[in-house]
């Protein structure tokens, strides 16, 4: 049975690590998050990005700094810095949305990218990060549909920004609206199929 | 506290002037969730109070010199809307009283907030009180928490405030602003329900030792409303997220968010 | 602004170059519009809009005052703008900036001009008068700012009741009268984005524009223009937008006087 839980309450000593800490040798959760008393799991309802290695993130060039390195818009609380040598293939240029993934995080607000690919002419998007997970679907199913359904190009950083391209972009973008709203409730993927088939 | 030759009579037939009982709080309403652009928000009304608080954050610290590379830095502003008052028109801007609170808020967070998460960012606290009628320190840091909670800062607990005071030798809870103004002791506070530890306690007035620890007990059992009242505003955002028909009825929130009258 | 606004504003840019708008709104058309009256009570008058996704709050107060020495015989009506740091990112604490600045006095120089409230009529005695403070408070901010803050203060002032004149003072406590409002006056601001001009842009929209025109009248005539931001605009666009700000007056009266 799933409920929603707050910061302080107490929760089984099984609970997921991620949302909980631990005082005096009980746990408690440290947001508000979805919580299932009978798996442990513990699913935070907000929450800012926090980089992880070898993520996809999307972000937009912001700076070309010295030795072409370039800075990149992750958050707001995160920069990317892409260093350039290993990346000749490409030249930036600021405002390009660009796709990478997380090298290795550095300490404070900012993360080392590699292997980065521009993105072209689309629109992005900002999505609670908490909320990507859903965006993505298990196994990509969620996006796919919309891709399918929209004729769109979609790309989705972990970062919580989407990147479209082509099709029935106000359509994709109502879609994916809809599911950050509603992220944390069921049968979610049929509501957005017959959303996007027009039913 | 101003001591008046034209002093009102606080109390009638045992009953606060506003009918309330010795011990017992005015009206709660919270809402979470009011304002978009924000991580996280929170309207309240409290009595007359109408409060609003709005979280950014973590996001970079600006400027540079003000970030501690070993956790984030809170930063909390209380003001006061000029027509928040019965009163004349108030100057804009925080003055040093709503200094003095934004220091004492900010420190009840930095309590509970995990601050280590985040090296080198900040989280601003925005608390705006746009009525106001006593108490309004102890609503700011309501609605506040709750408004940190909405944008997912991660927390030790959902901290609550509210005052206690006195009037002749009667202790009663929740002052509003007459009472605040001629009573013979105010003494907000905040509590971390989890533990009962006090991360705010101003006073002054007289109290005995052992009011004082009356008037604690009152407050830390006023908590069980006022946190299921936070609890609630946080419950009902994400209900009202549900797909059509599947959601919780609404109507017990605050008036802060309505439906569009045309369009 | 942050990098991924420039390209927000790229697309929008295309997108309303084909005549379309990222929510699918015609070019001329408001956005929804609610307006709720008298949610502070402490003040003398007050409304709450909401712009679409824009949040403004407006507060009246009146108090005793002393004319201005060059209109001894007058009442003062002194509007101010918030931009309170909750309602945006890019807002900050601190003294007040340009923009919100430029926003109080906008919508003033409508007011003041159309008459909406009789400064005369504010005369009390030798030396008093009232004065009627009129504060808008930006809670959320989701573009055309000037719009939202112009019917809330119309609604604020249509929703003020006069405190009593007493021995030099104000009585609050016995608020009956109306303010008298003699005039209702509307906003409508164009914001231009490539070669298109669109009416009440939100923010994204905005990050897009290169030019913005407010255009104040009371139903009968324009009553005060501004002219924002780098971008031009030419003589027939003016006059183009100056008989659509007439028209959408009656749509906006209709919208206050629900």
């Amino acid at each position: 049975m799933r409920e929603i839980i707050f910061p302080g309450q107490s929760v089984d000593r099984s609970a997921s690590r991620e949302g909980t800490y631990m005082e005096k040798g009980e746990v408690y959760s440290k947001v508000v998050g979805l919580y299932d008393s009978s798996t442990g799991s513990l699913i935070s309802l907000e929450g800012a990005w926090k980089p992880r290695e070898g993520e996809k993130v999307i972000g937009v060039v912001s700076e070309i700094g010295r030795k072409d390195t370039y800075r990149v818009n992750l958050s707001v609380n995160t920069e990317g810095v892409i260093i350039s040598g290993r990346y000749e293939r490409y030249r930036f240029r600021v405002g390009d949305v660009v796709e990478a993934s997380v090298a290795r995080v550095e300490s404070g607000s900012s993360v080392v990218l590699e292997r980065p690919k521009p993105l072209g002419f689309g629109v992005v998007m900002k999505i609670k990060p908490t909320k990507i997970p859903r965006v993505i679907g298990k196994g990509n199913t969620m996006v796919d549909q919309i891709s399918n359904l929209t004729k769109c190009r979609i790309s989705v950083g972990m970062n919580g920004i989407v990147w479209l391209s082509d099709g029935n972009l106000q359509l994709a973008m109502a879609a994916l609206r809809k599911i950050e709203e509603e992220a944390h409730t069921s049968g979610l993927t049929e509501r957005i199929k017959k959303m996007l088939s027009g039913e | 506290m101003a001591s008046s030759k034209n002093k009102p009579e606080l109390l009638k037939n045992g009953k606060r002037l506003d009918g309330r009982e010795l011990i017992q709080l005015r009206p709660i309403r919270l809402e979470a969730g009011v304002i978009k652009n924000a991580d996280g928000s929170a309207y309240l009304e409290w009595g007359n109070n109408r409060v609003i608080a709005a979280v950014y954050g973590p996001m970079e610290a600006q400027p540079k010199h003000t970030s501690d590379p070993t956790k984030a830095v809170i930063k909390c502003r209380y003001s006061m809307a000029p027509f928040s008052g019965l009163s004349d028109h108030g100057r804009s801007g925080p003055n040093r009283r709503a200094t003095e609170i934004s220091k004492v808020t900010r420190e009840v967070f930095e309590n509970v907030v995990m601050v280590n998460e985040f090296p080198g960012t900040e989280i601003n606290v925005y608390i705006e009180i746009l009525q106001s009628d006593g108490g309004t320190r102890a609503a700011g840091i309501t609605a506040a928490s709750v408004a940190l909670a909405n944008a997912g800062i991660p927390m030790k607990d959902l901290v609550y405030a509210v005052s206690a005071g006195k009037i002749g030798d009667k202790i009663v809870l929740d002052l509003n602003m007459i009472e605040d103004n001629y009573s013979d002791c105010d003494m907000p506070m905040a509590i971390s329900p989890k533990s009962g530890d006090i991360l705010l306690l101003q006073m002054d007035g007289n109290l005995s030792t052992s009011e004082l620890r009356t008037s604690i007990q009152h407050i830390i059992d006023a908590g069980k409303t006022i946190s299921a009242a936070q609890q609630d505003a946080l419950k009902r955002f994400y209900a009202s997220r549900q797909p059509e028909g599947e959601g919780e009825s609404e109507g017990k929130g605050a008036g802060m968010d309505q439906e569009a009258s045309t369009g | 602004m942050e990098a991924i606004d420039i390209v927000k504003g790229n697309y929008i840019r295309d997108l309303i170059g084909k005549g379309q708008r990222p929510d699918g709104r015609d070019m001329l058309a408001f956005r929804s519009i609610s307006i709720k009256k008298g949610i502070i009570q402490n003040a003398e008058g007050s409304a709450q809009v909401d712009l679409g996704g824009t949040k403004v709050l407006a507060g009246v107060k009146v108090m005793v005052g002393s004319p201005m020495s060059d209109t001894p015989e007058q009442g003062n009506q002194i509007v101010s703008a918030e931009h309170w740091p909750g309602a945006a990112r890019e807002f900050e604490p601190g003294p007040p900036s340009p923009e919100s600045i430029e926003l109080a006095r906008v919508v003033d120089r409508g007011i003041r001009a159309a008459g909406c409230i009789n400064l005369e009529s504010l005369y009390l005695e030798e030396g008093k008068c009232w004065d009627i403070y009129i504060d808008i408070y930006v809670l959320n901010h989701d573009g055309n700012l000037i719009d939202a803050g112009n019917l809330a203060v119309m609604s604020a002032l249509e929703n003020t009741k006069m405190p009593r004149y007493e021995n030099g003072e104000a009585v609050r406590t016995d608020r009956t009268t109306p303010l008298k409002v003699n005039s209702v006056v509307a906003t409508t601001t164009f914001a231009k984005i490539g070669d298109k001009i669109v009416l009440d842009a939100s923010k994204d929209e905005e990050n897009a524009m290169s030019a913005r025109l407010t255009i104040a009248t009371d139903g009968s005539a324009i009553r005060a223009m501004q002219k924002g931001m780098s971008g031009s605009f030419n003589i027939d666009e003016v006059e183009e937008l100056s008989k659509i700000s007439m028209e959408k007056h009656a749509e906006l009266k209709r919208i206050m006087e629900q």
